[in-house]
Formats: structure tokens, C-alpha cells, sequence
């Protein structure tokens, strides 16, 4: 079943037109990966998905419903949790404070909330939760500190968390791996595999520089240039297209 | 809270309220509109360092609050008084609610200082002209009322019962917004000023948000106005001027705005230092603007911050005391 | 006609402020609310120079040029020592900082002047008033118009065509690129900085006639210098040019219908204005 559809997007930053006519299916459960070098439109195309920006022409389908014109806020609230390239935590909370927040956020939009209204402090069900994303993240003895003062890859797993706290059904992840050391992105690449895993149903839309991420990860990849899909299909097939091999892999291939 | 801070809070709130024992009256009254001031700037506060919104016009929400009081005190609704603060509060968070609505939607950061400094000074001019307002000379000797409690009469005109009427209604004021502030809406508010996209991607209708907190403020602003009206017994339109609008700012930036209590503590302080210098012409200003911007440009989280840093540091914990984040050095 | 005169006056003395307000945000991106008061310094400083009565127009063009040349060297050292840090802080606490500035200003002109009000009369040559067409029209309203429009075509010509503007624009473009291109950036950013606030300085002695001086002088043009740049577009002097007239027009307008309500008009256009174009008419500019 398809989870997200664009149909023909255009988007345009002033005269300059970023993206022409983008059309992409993604199905559910599967890893959906956009790649393509630097000003591609990979970012636009994923603001567009996500609601950060909107588009001029074409239309973002969502769980079978037109959500073209729904602010981000809307779109998280019928599923889609995103990620950022450079992770963006609560930075003067700490990282429990983070997660119970998110938490609380996504009991209220499903009209769950389980404190009573007069409740101070977050209620026990949330804490456990809390806890529970904690230990799944490898940040339970970091609990107490603040996100500022979390490595960058913590930083990464904790929002990371703050995502997985709004149950999302579309997981959407803007270069996970961007500017990590070797260790932590073999440690990030894990985690996303174990959250995505046959099984738990969930859809993982992502854009990533890294090809040993890419090919550790990706049922499918949608090859961008200048704006335009130029590919699409699995990793072998990408591999093997002309098209891509001269404007993309052919030059990251020296480098593998 | 630690504490050592409990303490002092509590030690606070026992001298203020024992001070008319002892005190002489300008000082009481000093203390009065100190207490009155430090709850409106604790409602700005509300919106600046839990929604992220600055808003430079909040003297006109006070305004109208000291306003509607003093109407309804001429008219001699005096009996029903705790209903015309009730009143007073309603009317400041439905005009709060009005201009938010209208104006959230398109302009943060300088444009709303701006808009609202503008709304703030729009209804100052107004209320000048307005004759049956008393025009520029406003409306004077307004009466501390007395009215029934059903089982009680409570005579606020005489001694010094409405400072302590004042001390109870602030201390409610106080303890509403700390749970406002505390709670599951004060905590999402919090998100929406440190990352408004990433509240925004967490399912939160940050829009909503900022207006609830918006109305929520306007409506506190004025509550702290109609306790003002009968507290000074006179209003005029100066009482929204921009000094008025930039009190919370200060007091709210000297405290500390990352901290609860920052504003309190900030309106406590302005006022020591605006008595001790009162007979300086000229000093006043200058000590004061020097202060503020020494918090600026040395602790950005204010007088509260640095307190919480200096108790880091005496608690037995083994981590070094965190100095407050020193302001990023301009490259050149 | 009478209106449209008054209503130029308005403008013309509100854009006289309001330009070294646009110039520092253009360059440091910091809406500088301590600008009114370096405005009345540059009045009491000219006041001091001409006296209660001023000899000729050119006295008090002299003393306007001393004061501005007296507030650029006080600018320079506000921005040395202040702006230049807070910079890069949150945009609400750069407006707190300035608001900073101008207490200790106001502080410093009470010290030095006191509280009494002041006033200047303005110098022989300029204290009648002239027939055009049959009205009679206060000669100072034209030299406030003119030197008004002399500011403007200066400041538009220095920006838009002169080699300093444009190494200005660089600099506030893209300091670093402008860096990498050999331009000395703080010197020339200090040199910008100074010049904006000695327009205030020049400003506070052109308008010296016909003014009240007391320390609250510098409120009742800040708050319409503010509106007028906010409305013209942020840092754009064009736009402020326009902006002022406008406000300056609807004023008049105000005070002939509305005689009753003076000024109130101009708060709602204002307010209109910010919710219709929140990033003003011309659009916010770099210089």
C-alpha cells in the first residue's frame, strides 16, 4: 500500500526553480531513500513531504489523503515524524525533559492524555515510557543531563527519540549520519535498523550522503539531480543504471 | 527549587507581609506597588521565557485593567469588587485574545515589540481624549471599597488592610501562574520558545499555544491593573506608557527570564536600587541602565541564573560550578 | 495645501531620525532603541552651542554639524563597546540592551542639562513665514522639508552610487567575503555606525527650533522613527523616506478632520500598516 505520493511537485526559491515536476510512491514498510549531490533538491523535496515548506504545483498525498495544504503540525499528528540534519533538541531541558514533552505531546493530540488536568507532574504511565525510549536509545544514565551538553550523537539519538515518541507510521530522516564519526554512524545505522525492522511496520523515508549507510539500509533509492528524479529502484538496479552511474555513483565509486 | 531558596522565599514573603508593622507609609506604599508590579511582570514573563514571545506593549493590558476597575469603582459597584477584579481580568484576556488572533499569526520577534508598542501607545492617546475617562487628567480619588463576603464584612478603605488584601491576591496570582508555568501546558510552551519548528514537528499546534499564553498573560497584566487602581487611588493614562510596558522587561531580564521566580526577584531589586538613589537626578538612570546592561552583557540568565549557578557550586556535587554562558564573541 | 505642508514637516523631522535608525540596523542588524536619545543629545548640545536664540540659520546649521559630529564619536564608542557584542545575541535581549543605553543617556542629559525644559527659537531668516499661492506657510516648515530632503538624496546617492556605500553594502552583506576582498570590515562598520548615529546628532540640532527640550524628548520621536522604519522595511532608507511622508500626510489629514483626536490616526494606519506589510513596503534591505 502506498504511504506517501507526490505527484508532480514543483518548488521554487525565488527565480531559482529547485524542484521540476517530482512524482515518487512510497510504499508502506519500506525503506525509501533520496540521494543525489549537493543542491539536488533531496532537503526541498523532504521539506515539501514534511510540511515545512509548501510547493507551488503538484500535490503530497498522505495516507490517502491530499495533505498539500496541512501545516507540519497536522502532518506529524497523522503520522509523519521527522528528523533534522543537524539535530534539534530542547537544548535547556534535560534528556528525560526532552522525551516527556514529546510524550505528552502525542497523548494530547490523541485526545489520551491520562493526567488529570490539574496534574504538575507527568503521570507515571509517561515516565515509564520515558524510560523505556531511554533504555532503548542507550541514554538511561544520561537521563538527567542537559541536551546541551550531550555529545553529537547522543544529541542525535535523543531526538531521535523525541520522533519515536509521537508513534509515528512514516519515520522521516534528514541525513541521520551527517557529520558523525565512523563508530557513531555504524551505532546510529543499527538503531535505525533494529526501530525499522521487518516486523514493526514501520515506513522510513530518508536522505543521506553516506553510501555505506545507504546500501546498510535502503529497500529502495530515488536518485535526484538538479531537481529531477532521474532513477528509481532497488540498490542493484540503481547500481547498474547508466544515468546514475555518470552523474552520481560513477564518481563515488573511486572513492568506495 | 533548593532549599536554601525556599527559605528565602519564605523569609521574603515574612517580611513583606509584617512590614506595615514597622515601616513608614511611603515605604509601604513603595512595597505595595513593587508586589503589584512584580506579579504583571511575572505574566510577561509568561510569555517571553516560556512562549518566546516579546511582547512591548503589556502596559496597555495593565492599563486596561486599572481602567475598568476604576469605572466600575466611580460607578459604585464597590460591593461587588472581587467580581470587578474577575471582570477587570476578563477584559484584559479578551483584548489580549483579539489582538493575538490577529496578530500572532503573522509577526514575531521585532515586528510584534513593535505592533504591540504601537497598540500600547494607540490606546494611551485614546484614553487622553476620552472625556468621560477624565481625559489626560484620568480618574482620581478612587476608593478602597468595602464589601460583603457573605458571612463577613471585609473594610478594605481602612489602615493598612488593602496592602494585605493586595499581598493575598498576588500570592494567589503568583501560585496560578507557577502552575500554569509547571504543568504539561507550561512545559510545551517552554518547547515552543526554544525550537518553535521542532514543537511544531512534535504534533504541537504551536499557534494555539502562543495565543492561549498570550490571552493567559494579557489577562494576568490586567488583573495586576485592577489591584493597582484602588492600591495608587488614581489612573491616568500614563498608567500604560512605555515605561510601564518596558517595567516587566526590565525586571523579567535583571531576575533572569529562564527562571520562574527571575521576574520577582528583578522587581524586588530595581526597587532597592530606584529607593536608594530616588534623591540622585540623573544618577537613577544611569545606575540602572548600567546594571541592566551589565546582565546583558555578563549573565544573560540574570540574577536567578547566576544564584543557581553559585548553589551548583556550593552543593556537594563533584561537577566545577557552570559559569553562566558568556555572550558569543564577535568575530572580526 | 496647508495640510500637505504640515503633514511634510511631520515627515520630513520623523525621516530625519528615523534614517540613522534604518542605517544601524542595515549594518548591525540591531534596532537601536537608545537612537531617540542620542537624538536629544544632539539637541542639548546644539542648544548649548546657539542659546535660547540662535543668530543666523547658519549658526544653527553649524551647531547642528557639531552636534553630529559629537554623537558619531559617542556611537562610536557605544558600538566599540556595546553594540559590537550583542550582535549575535537573541534579538530580544540587543532591544533590552539598547533600552539600557537610553536610560543611561537620559541619566547623562539630566546630570548635565537638568530637568528644566528648554526652548530655542528658530534664528532670524526662518522665524516668519512665507506667502505661496496665497497661504501663508511658517519658513521653518520649509527649511525642516528641505533639509529633509537634502538628507535623503545625500544618504541615497552616498549608498546607491558612491564607492563608500557600496563597500558598506559589501560589509553588510557578507563581512567575511567583504574581509576576503581586502576591505578593512570594523573600521569600515565603525565608520557606518558613527555616521548613523551622527545623523541623529544632526537631526537633534535641525529640529532644535520650535522643540521643548526636557529629558523626555527623546520618547516622542522614537516611537514614530521606530513605526516609520519598521514600515519602510527595515534598514531600507528608501523605504523610511516613503514611509515618513506617508505617516507625515495621514497626520495632517488627522489634524484637519480630526482635530479633536491629534495623532490618534496615525497609531491605526500604523497598526495596519505592520499587520498588511509586517516586512514593510519596500521590503527589509541590507543597506
Amino acid at each position: 500500500m502506498t504511504i506517501i505520493r507526490l505527484s508532480s511537485v514543483d518548488k521554487s526559491y525565488g527565480s531559482l526553480k529547485v524542484l521540476h515536476g517530482v512524482d515518487a510512491e512510497i510504499s508502506e514498510g519500506e525503506t525509501f531513500a533520496i540521494i543525489g549531490p549537493n543542491g539536488a533538491g533531496k532537503t526541498t523535496l523532504f521539506k515539501v513531504m514534511t510540511g515545512e515548506i509548501g510547493c507551488e504545483a503538484g500535490s503530497v498525498e498522505f495516507l490517502g489523503k491530499d495533505v498539500t495544504r496541512d501545516p507540519a503540525y497536522k502532518r506529524t499528528r497523522a503520522g509523519m515524524g521527522r528528523t533534522f540534519q543537524v539535530a534539534r533538541v530542547f537544548k535547556e531541558m534535560t534528556a528525560e525533559e526532552n522525551l516527556i514533552v514529546a510524550v505528552e505531546a502525542r497523548l494530547q493530540n490523541t485526545g489520551k492524555s491520562d493526567a488529570p488536568w490539574y496534574a504538575v507532574k507527568p503521570s507515571s504511565a509517561t515516565l515509564d515510557e520515558v524510560h523505556s525510549i531511554l533504555v532503548r536509545l542507550s541514554l538511561d544514565k544520561k537521563a538527567r543531563t542537559p541536551a546541551s551538553e550531550l555529545s553529537h550523537g547522543d544529541k542525535k539519538r535523543l531526538e531521535l527519540g523525541i520522533t519515536l515518541a509521537g508513534r509515528p507510521k512514516v519515520l522521516m530522516l534528514d541525513e541521520p549520519t551527517a557529520g558523525m564519526s565512523p563508530s557513531d554512524r555504524v551505532g546510529v545505522t543499527e538503531l535505525i535498523r533494529d526501530i525499522s525492522g521487518k516486523g514493526s511496520g514501520l515506513t522510513v523515508v530518508m536522505t543521506e550522503h553516506d553510501m555505506g549507510v545507504i546500501f546498510g539500509l535502503a529497500d529502495r533509492i530515488m536518485v535526484m539531480n538538479q531537481g529531477r528524479k532521474i532513477a528509481q529502484g532497488s540498490i542493484e538496479e540503481i547500481r547498474a543504471n547508466p544515468v546514475v552511474r555518470e552523474v552520481y555513483l560513477g564518481k563515488e565509486a573511486h572513492h568506495a | 527549587m533548593n532549599r536554601l531558596s525556599t527559605y528565602l522565599l519564605v523569609a521574603l514573603a515574612a517580611i513583606l507581609l509584617l512590614l506595615p508593622l514597622w515601616a513608614n507609609s511611603g515605604l509601604v506604599f513603595l512595597t505595595g506597588t513593587t508586589i503589584i508590579v512584580a506579579v504583571f511582570a511575572l505574566s510577561w514573563n509568561l510569555l517571553f521565557g516560556y512562549a518566546g514571545l516579546a511582547s512591548f506593549g503589556s502596559g496597555g493590558l495593565f492599563s486596561i485593567g486599572a481602567y475598568t476597575m476604576a469605572v466600575m469603582l466611580r460607578q459604585g459597584y464597590e460591593g461587588q469588587f472581587l467580581l470587578l477584579i474577575v471582570l477587570a481580568t476578563l477584559a484584559g484576556g479578551v483584548v489580549a485574545f483579539a489582538i493575538g488572533f490577529v496578530a500572532l499569526r503573522r509577526s514575531t520577534g521585532i515586528f510584534l515589540a513593535i505592533l504591540t508598542l504601537a497598540l500600547a501607545e494607540l490606546l494611551r492617546i485614546t484614553l487622553a481624549k476620552i472625556h468621560w475617562l477624565g481625559a489626560e487628567d484620568g480618574i482620581p480619588s478612587i476608593v478602597r471599597p468595602t464589601f460583603s463576603i457573605g458571612f463577613a464584612t471585609v473594610d478594605l478603605s481602612r489602615g493598612n488592610s488593602y496592602y494585605w488584601f493586595v499581598c493575598i491576591a498576588c500570592a494567589l496570582l503568583v501560585g496560578l501562574t507557577w502552575w500554569i508555568a509547571h504543568g504539561r501546558f507550561g512545559r510545551t510552551l517552554r518547547t515552543i520558545r526554544l525550537d518553535v519548528e521542532r514543537a511544531a514537528f512534535m504534533g504541537v499546534d504551536t499557534h494555539r499555544y502562543r495565543l492561549v499564553a498570550f490571552t493567559i498573560s494579557g489577562a494576568i497584566a490586567a488583573c495586576a491593573g485592577a489591584l493597582f487602581a484602588p492600591w495608587a487611588q488614581i489612573v491616568t493614562p500614563d498608567i500604560g506608557n512605555m515605561m510601564r510596558s518596558t517595567q516587566p522587561i526590565l525586571f523579567t531580564l535583571l531576575g533572569g527570564a529562564s527562571s520562574f521566580w527571575g521576574p520577582l526577584i528583578g522587581a524586588f531589586l530595581f526597587s532597592a536600587i530606584e529607593f536608594s538613589t530616588r534623591t540622585l537626578v540623573g544618577i537613577q538612570e544611569i545606575i540602572t541602565g548600567g546594571i541592566l546592561l551589565a546582565v546583558v552583557l555578563m549573565f544573560p540568565t540574570g540574577v536567578a541564573g547566576a544564584w543557581n549557578a553559585l548553589i551548583a557550586g556550593l552543593s556537594a556535587r563533584p561537577e566545577p560550578a557552570k559559569a553562566a554562558p558568556a555572550l558569543q564573541p564577535v568575530k572580526e | 495645501m496647508f495640510t500637505l505642508v504640515n503633514g511634510l514637516t511631520t515627515g520630513m523631522a520623523v525621516f530625519l531620525v528615523a534614517a540613522g535608525l534604518t542605517l544601524v540596523f542595515g549594518i548591525m542588524r540591531i534596532l537601536n532603541f537608545a537612537h531617540g536619545a542620542f537624538f536629544m543629545i544632539g539637541a542639548y548640545v546644539a542648544s548649548s552651542l546657539v542659546g535660547s536664540a540662535p543668530r543666523s540659520v547658519l549658526a544653527l546649521i553649524a551647531a547642528a554639524v557639531v552636534a553630529a559630529l559629537v554623537v558619531g564619536v559617542l556611537g562610536i564608542v557605544v558600538q566599540r563597546f556595546i553594540l559590537r557584542r550583542i550582535q549575535h545575541v537573541d534579538e530580544h535581549y540587543m532591544l533590552i540592551a539598547t533600552f539600557a543605553v537610553m536610560l543611561v543617556c537620559v541619566g547623562f542629559v539630566k546630570l548635565v542639562w537638568g530637568l528644566e525644559f528648554l526652548s530655542v527659537d528658530p534664528p532670524p531668516g526662518i522665524d516668519a513665514g512665507v506667502e505661496i499661492a496665497g497661504l501663508f506657510i511658517p519658513s521653518f516648515s520649509l527649511f525642516i522639508i528641505a533639509s529633509g530632503i537634502v538628507v535623503f538624496l545625500v544618504l541615497d546617492f552616498v549608498i546607491h552610487r558612491a564607492w563608500a556605500g557600496k563597500m558598506i553594502t559589501a560589509i553588510a552583506r557578507d563581512g567575511w567575503m567583504a574581509e576576503l576582498l581586502g576591505i578593512n570590515v570594523p573600521a569600515g562598520i565603525m565608520a557606518a555606525v558613527g555616521g548613523s548615529f551622527a545623523l541623529a546628532g544632526l537631526a537633534g540640532g535641525l529640529l532644535l527650533p520650535n522643540q521643548t527640550l526636557s529629558p523626555a524628548l527623546g520618547d516622542s520621536f522614537l516611537l514614530l522613527a521606530f513605526i516609520t522604519v519598521v514600515i519602510g522595511g527595515l534598514g531600507n532608507v528608501r523605504g523610511a523616506f516613503i514611509a515618513a511622508i506617508l505617516l507625515g500626510v495621514i497626520d495632517g489629514l488627522n489634524t484637519m478632520f480630526l482635530p479633536a483626536y491629534p495623532g490618534v490616526v496615525v497609531y491605526f494606519a500604523m497598526v495596519a500598516f505592520l499587520l498588511l506589510w509586517p516586512n514593510g513596503i519596500l521590503g527589509e534591505s541590507r543597506l
